[in-house]
């Protein structure tokens, strides 16, 4: 899973095209078809410029035949023109119609990838990483078009450097032999300049992360407060001016030792052309060939020559652009590891929960967030969970809604493990608020269904009602349909923290699964507004088994029974009335030191 | 706002001429020259073609033609050889002057108003200037290339138009007018692309970054599981792809039809260039060894004409980016010199008394119509806890920004011991706080200078130190091996150390006791801290900072009990100022509150009266 050992150039790139033809294959066939021509188009234009001028510089010379003049030219423009006019339209197309829309397309592959990649994949700051690698990948190495666009015409000048070898071969051996050493040197001093990039990019790259990150982040407004006010300029500039003198000292060295390979293919180049001039112009001297034939090899070797150079640099940037591919690439094949069964769920009846023995230890830790942790919840039953930050509550919800898989133990629903119902019919039993829900830019309407084709109007107004969201949404101009947030629409509207809230909470309502957790939010709201949703949430869900996530030990007194959670473990269970006289239980001190700080103004307040 | 500045390209030129001559100095004749010897050694090998085909013509001996070739290349060697020499170093050189520029961006945005900087035009200044130093082919550097590349350009058509002109100046003409001629239809192809496609391609563009940065953000995760939202919003996506297709269809057509014209222009051209030629072969003694050379240079000609006026766009454009870069380099601030320092003004008072006073003081963000203060009127004592509270957007953070000067009040004043506060020196003002914002942001240097805010020879390990076991980290401290030199954060060295909320928390108060300053400022954390360690984090702030004013921001009534004073705002106003204890007597807002929140706590108190649901 990790990129850890080198992957080779070729394997990059070998991976890179197969993936990627493969998936456009898949996608849409009559790509291939256009893409085709155009590298035949592209492979042939460039002997219409090596042929033609031959035999209208012989004609020239010699007959001087009006009409075969007036032949030769209009072959040669009208060709010209012809292959120009159908190469506009394939490459029009390919990159509008097709590789633009590939870009866009493998993008929301990649969004899917991501909404479906094991949930424990999101918390680990690493996979965030390849994420936005994978996207930004995606994006240098110039999308989709990036890759088959070099490959494209990489193929073109391959084919085209057949046919000038063809050429030369049969007219000129020892030319050919000229023009092959010239550019296995060139291809040499090239790969050697390569080489020497690649070593100081090494170097480079630190000193760019360093670079970056002063003059992009700092110069961030997020900082500026700080940096204003304990008048950190100095520590920032002085940061920022070495790394700038170590860049450039990284350049300098880069050009001077990059230097005589540069020197080394301009000198190559020059001595190819004269050794050329004079060994076609000594045979033409000779009359072994035509004037006509002098311009053709002439054009022959150029064409050799800028098809080499097409080929080579376009090789270049396919390896560059497949390693940057490649970050999408693999990151589209990481394996989900969650454990699928097939046990179909009951929905209707209400169920019970039983942890046994569960223990908990995040992936790639040991420390044990919980630990044997046993207990069981009655169908219909209210059940808060409380305990300081970091007692262990959140994680306890996320197993239980299978973002992670217990360490030890089983959890067991209706008798049996999580595990083994099928996936997709346990999440239809859990409606969960959590205390960072999200909601989308789409309507409110759509929030709250999640989906158009199964919605039920009458349900919808129901919870919109249950929430209180009723007058509000009447408000609105498109009422229900009228979009949150403005991507979507321009007239969409802004919905208050309260509002938010209460629309989460229609989303878990419509949802009518039988057992409804809520994740008390610690977000700033209104505390007026948020009493009055939270009393009312035990009204809501009524006979269905809830879990209550609660920072506020005031509210837990709604239900049935109080699991207090310390250091992974419970601490204590029962209801308030049990839990607040023990002496010395954590509920209650917890409780006491809580409630003290509104308790010292009753003679003011009552 | 104020128009914004533009310059002409010229204009821009003498800019970069001007930054290029003071940091690189020799990097000027080398462009120059690098400039004058490219376009020579082009028209180079159609010269020595047309010589090689005269002597072919004209059966010379071998020798001729040997010598010929040796001069050619011994003058291509030389050119090529200073050619090569001149690019590798005009390469970093012309790096190291956008680097250069780049710093003056970064200089500008730390010193210039905190209030600016937020402001969003001003915000998308700085991206537009940003743009303009971030890559090689766009505004400064791009520009310098493009430059190059005009000037090369410029003198090759020149040098190919005189070899034409020995033929005929007509053809030079007619050979215009023909490239000229391409920009009509590209010209309205590209307006009507523009106005037909692009600005109807905008909102798609806005969902699929909205889908791109949604999917992307992992706080969308759990959502998306438990719901089963992921296919869903996949098709959602391809809905929008879809219809974007659908308009990028029609662009395509477009540009098929403008580039059909231009290939039929190219043909004309193509057409009247072979007659032409081959018309003064046949009946006007034209040499075929010219007649290739004219060919050469009508080509070299449409082409040098052809991508100059490209390059003319091009620069044009990039010099518009230059324009951002300069616009944002010369946003004018109001002085910052101002007459007084505090030290002057509590010298002359009796004793080292500090009081703020806000009078009728409002603050609207600029271009915004709505308030986020409305004539706040109070004052802060010196060595007072001020607790400022209300709920999220009730302008808390704005009044703390306003007191440290971040903001300037849109009206009203603020009084420091009776003088308005911007008649202080704004840096020097600037020492009076030492404040802990919502997000404390740490920085990839040393944990030391994280703490002391100074550069590396200014910063006192040992304090740093101090300040930092002061605040609770004794225990971090010691798990870490090269203690307070130990490197913060991954992103500079990778075995750079993160720390977790609460200790960054406390990281930030140990920077707020190293400075020391008179006056502390807490901004409520935004981490999810529960009540519990809210109050406990305010408490044992508290204690550390003695004697010193200091106000407290929370939308949590109990945290900020223990301070003397509390403010309590309500969509922008002051609605209710006093202690505790006089709050709840006026039985108004923060009563209220506070009731909502201390109910459930009452009810128990009166013991078992609570009633249950379910």
């Amino acid at each position: 899973m990790n990129s850890d050992k080198p992957i080779s150039a070729g394997k990059a790139a070998k991976v890179t095209i197969g993936y990627l033809y493969r998936e456009i294959w898949k996608y849409r066939k009559s790509y291939f078809f256009l893409y085709l021509i155009d590298i035949i188009c592209r492979a042939v234009q460039p002997f219409l410029m090596i042929v033609f001028p031959k035999y209208l510089i012989d004609e020239l010379l010699n007959e001087r035949r009006i009409s075969n003049l007036i032949l030769i030219v209009s072959l040669m423009v009208g060709f010209n023109f012809l292959i120009s006019i159908i190469k506009s339209m394939t490459s029009e197309t390919l990159t509008k119609t097709y590789q633009d829309d590939f870009t866009k397309h493998f993008d929301a592959l990649l969004g899917r990838k991501i909404m479906k990649m094991d949930y424990e994949n999101t918390e680990n700051k690493e996979m965030l990483e390849r994420a936005e690698k994978a996207k930004t990948g995606m994006s240098w190495a110039g999308g989709i078009g990036g890759i088959t666009e070099t490959l494209a015409l990489m193929i073109s000048s391959f084919l085209t450097l057949i046919g000038v070898v063809g050429i030369l071969a049969f007219g000129s051996p020892l030319l050919l032999l000229i023009i092959v050493i010239n550019t296995s040197l060139n291809t040499l001093w090239n790969a050697k300049k390569n080489a020497l990039q690649r070593k100081y990019f090494g170097q480079f790259s630190n000193l760019n992360r360093a670079f970056s990150y002063i003059f992009y982040k700092l110069s961030d407004f997020r900082y500026g407060k700080d940096i204003r006010l304990y008048q950190a300029e100095e520590m920032m500039v002085c940061n920022a001016d070495q790394y700038n003198q170590s860049m450039t000292k990284v350049w300098k060295n880069q050009a001077e030792e990059g230097l005589k390979y540069n020197l080394g293919i301009r000198m190559v180049t020059t001595f190819r052309n004269s050794i050329t001039y004079l060994y076609l112009g000594y045979l033409a001297i000779k009359k072994n060939i035509s004037i006509g034939d002098f311009t053709m090899y002439l054009n022959a070797c150029d064409t050799f020559g800028s098809s080499a150079d097409t080929l080579l640099s376009q090789w270049q940037e396919l390896i560059k652009k497949s390693f940057f591919m490649l970050e999408f690439v693999t990151f589209m094949s990481i394996r989900e590891h969650l454990y699928l069964g097939d046990i179909e769920c009951d929905l209707t009846e209400i169920p019970t929960i039983e942890f046994k023995n569960v223990s908990f230890a995040y992936p790639g830790s040991d420390q044990l967030i919980l630990q044997d942790i046993s207990f069981q919840i009655k169908p219909g039953e209210h059940v808060a969970i409380v305990g300081v930050n970091g007692a262990g509550k959140t994680t306890m919800i996320k197993l239980l809604c299978r973002l992670y898989e217990v360490t030890d133990g089983e959890i067991l629903v209706q008798g049996i493990n999580i595990k083994n119902y099928r996936y997709e019919d346990y999440m239809k039993l859990l409606s969960v608020v959590f205390q960072d829900f999200k909601l989308l830019a789409f309507s409110v309407g759509e929030n709250i269904t999640l989906n158009q084709e199964e919605r039920n109007e009458t349900k919808l107004l129901d919870a919109i009602l249950k929430v209180n969201l009723k007058e509000r949404m009447e408000e609105l101009t498109k009422g229900v349909t009228t979009a949150i947030y403005h991507y979507f629409e321009e007239d969409g509207f802004e919905p208050s923290g309260g509002e938010q809230q209460r629309i989460a909470i229609a989303r878990a309502l419509y949802k009518d699964a039988k057992i409804v957790i809520l994740d008390e939010p610690t977000a700033a709201l209104d505390p007026i507004a948020e009493s009055e949703i939270y009393e009312h949430f035990h009204e809501l869900v009524g006979g269905k088994t809830a879990i209550y996530i609660s920072h506020r030990l005031s509210s837990c007194k709604f239900c049935d029974r109080i699991i207090v959670l310390s250091e992974g473990s419970i601490a204590e269970s029962g209801n308030h009335k049990e839990l607040i006289v023990r002496e010395d239980g954590l509920y209650a001190m917890l409780y006491n030191k809580q409630a003290q700080y509104y308790r010292e103004n009753e003679n003011y307040t009552s | 706002m104020r128009e914004r500045k533009n310059y002409r390209v010229d204009q821009n030129i003498l800019f970069l001429y001007r930054g290029m001559k003071q940091w690189q100095r020799p990097l000027i004749p080398m462009l120059l020259f690098h400039m004058l010897f490219s376009a020579i050694s082009i028209f180079f090998v159609p010269i020595l073609i047309k010589l090689v085909i005269e002597q072919i013509e004209l059966s010379r001996g071998i020798w001729n033609l040997l010598i010929m070739i040796l001069l050619y290349t011994g003058v291509t060697l030389f050119l090529e050889f200073i050619n090569g020499v001149l690019q590798s170093q005009g390469w970093w050189r012309i790096i190291h002057c956008r680097m250069r520029f780049l710093t003056k961006i970064m200089r500008k945005t730390l010193t210039m108003d905190y209030q600016k900087l937020e402001n969003p035009n001003v915000l998308n200044g700085y991206y537009r200037a940003m743009n303009a130093v971030n890559d090689e082919n766009k505004g400064i550097e791009g520009m310098i290339h493009s430059f190059l590349k005009l000037g090369i350009l410029f003198l090759q058509a020149l040098v190919a138009a005189i070899i034409l002109s020995t033929l005929n100046p007509l053809l030079v003409l007619i050979m215009f007018g023909i490239v000229l001629l391409q920009f009509l239809p590209i010209d309205r192809t590209k307006k009507k692309d523009k106005k037909e496609v692009w600005d109807a391609l905008s909102p798609y563009f806005r969902k699929l970054h909205y889908f791109n940065t949604m999917t992307k953000d992992f706080e969308y995760a759990k959502d998306i599981r438990i719901y089963q939202m992921a296919d869903w919003i996949y098709e959602r996506w391809c809905d929008v792809n879809k219809s974007m297709q659908r308009i990028l269809r029609y662009s395509r057509n477009l540009w098929i039809r403008c580039h059909s014209i231009l290939q039929i222009l190219k043909m004309i051209q193509e057409g009247i260039l072979y007659t032409w030629l081959i018309y003064s072969v046949l009946y006007g003694n034209l040499s075929i060894a010219n007649f290739t050379l004219y060919l050469a240079s009508v080509k070299s000609f449409t082409m040098a004409v052809e991508e100059f006026f490209w390059k003319v766009a091009v620069i044009k454009n990039q010099s518009a980016e230059v324009n951002d870069f300069r616009e944002f380099l010369e946003y004018e601030e109001e002085s910052r010199k101002a007459l007084r320092t505090v030290a002057q003004v509590l010298s002359s008072q009796a004793g080292k008394q500090l009081e703020f006073t806000f009078d009728k003081v409002s603050f609207h963000y600029e271009g915004q119509e709505t308030y986020a203060l409305r004539e706040v009127s109070f004052t802060i004592k010196s060595g007072e806890r001020l607790a400022v509270v209300g709920v999220n957007g009730a302008g808390k953070s704005t009044l703390i920004k306003l007191l440290c000067r971040l903001y300037e009040p849109s009206e009203g004043r603020i009084l420091l011991n009776g003088i308005d506060i911007r008649e202080f020196d704004k840096e020097d003002y600037f020492t009076l706080f030492s404040p802990v914002f919502q997000n404390v942001e740490l920085y990839a240097f040393p944990m030391a200078e994280n703490v002391s805010m100074k550069t590396p020879e200014e910063t006192d390990s040992l304090r740093a130190e101090e300040m930092l076991k002061r605040a609770g980290l004794t225990k971090k401290l010691d798990e870490l091996p090269e203690g307070v030199h130990t490197q913060l954060l991954k992103i500079i060295q990778e075995n750079g150390t993160d720390l977790s909320g609460g200790e960054r928390q406390k990281l930030a108060l140990a920077r707020a006791l190293y400075k020391d300053a008179p006056v502390v400022l807490l901004d409520e954390p935004t981490a999810a801290l529960d009540a519990l360690a809210e109050y406990q984090l305010y408490q044992d702030f508290d204690s550390l900072i003695g004697g010193k004013t200091a106000v407290y921001i929370s939308h949590r009534l109990a945290s900020t009990r223990f301070c003397d004073r509390i403010a309590l705002f309500f969509d922008g106003r002051l609605t209710e100022y006093g202690t505790h204890e006089e709050l709840i007597r006026q039985k108004g807002d923060y009563a209220k509150l506070f009731d909502a929140q201390a109910k459930y706590y009452k009810e128990t108190a009166e013991e078992g009266e609570a009633y249950e649901f379910g």
